[in-house]
């Protein structure tokens, strides 16, 4: 078992370091054999991916890493959260109950009694657009990992054709234009960054 | 720094192993490797792989002072001596 994970961090170890440092992670991985013949596999693969996890920010592809890591897990991830909870556990962030109380005078206690039967139809399937958009920032977020670029553009096109649906029939259906340039404001951010990322992406082809 | 000079000028011509270092001088592989790194790239220590001292073994990635990383080393102890360098450098 302690053979197994050890294996599995000098792993890590030697993909942190990437080709900049390839001979180095194949002499750490060489002088494993005798980490383990002395008893002290574990503590010393644990060193490497500790040491090889230092030298990220040193080089140009963990430099890329890192930002990946950075967009997916602190951005795309949050994004992903926020649409789908907010869906699910009725968040009042969503701006389906926003326009909902945007749409009625102030001081009326009785939300919702302002908006038409047929518009407040349409709030279930424009829902199930936002749980799909969360879905798209998870799967995003998943491509870029992997760094399938290619299956990223798809993945944003997608988002962008739901968030462009989004801004159009919430527009149109609750006369609110706020959370309408919230969201285009946020696609726009996101794409600028996914483009960046997949220039970026490039250099390492 | 001053650790891993001292230990690889002790024999100075000598190839050593990055383990037998770890051991020699008590730095973990996490710190030893990346100075190893920063003093390969600065031209203070060459690396080079070479043949197992006994069959069946994986090749082993070794590391010697350069004639500019003894200089350092020499000079860095008559300037600031750690305890036992000396000697080391005798």
């Amino acid at each position: 078992m302690i053979l197994l994970l050890s294996r599995a961090l000098m792993a890590m170890a030697i993909r942190c370091l990437g080709e900049h440092r390839y001979e180095w992670g194949a002499g750490m991985e060489a002088e494993f054999d005798a980490a383990w013949r002395d008893g002290h596999p574990l503590r010393f693969a644990a060193g490497c991916l500790w040491g090889a996890l230092r030298e990220l920010p040193h080089h140009e592809s963990g430099r890329f890493a890192l930002w990946s890591y950075a967009l997916a897990l602190g951005v795309m991830l949050p994004i992903a959260s926020v649409l789908i909870f907010g869906v699910l556990f009725d968040f009042p962030y969503t701006y389906l109950m926003q326009a909902q109380a945007m749409s009625l005078p102030k001081g009326n206690a009785d939300a919702g009694v302002f908006l038409h039967e047929a518009n407040r139809a349409a709030l279930p399937s424009l829902a199930v657009l936002i749980v799909f958009l969360g879905i798209g920032h998870l799967r995003l977020a998943w491509d870029m990992l992997e760094r399938d670029w290619a299956r990223v553009a798809v993945a944003a096109r997608a988002n962008a054709a739901i968030t462009a649906t989004l801004a159009v029939f919430t527009g149109l259906v609750f006369a609110c234009t706020e959370p309408v340039l919230i969201q285009l404001t946020g696609l726009a951010i996101e794409l600028a960054l996914l483009a960046m990322m997949t220039r970026w992406s490039r250099r390492f082809a | 720094m001053r650790l891993l000079l001292v230990a690889l000028s002790a024999r100075a011509r000598q190839w050593r192993h990055g383990y037998d270092l770890m051991k020699e001088t008590g730095l973990q592989s996490g710190t030893l490797y990346p100075l190893l790194m920063r003093m390969t790239d600065n031209g203070l220590v060459e690396a080079e792989w070479r043949e197992p001292s006994q069959p069946g073994r994986p090749a082993r990635h070794a590391y010697r002072l350069t004639a500019k990383g003894l200089e350092l080393a020499l000079a860095l102890a008559a300037a600031d001596p750690l305890p036992g360098a000396k000697a080391a450098l005798a």
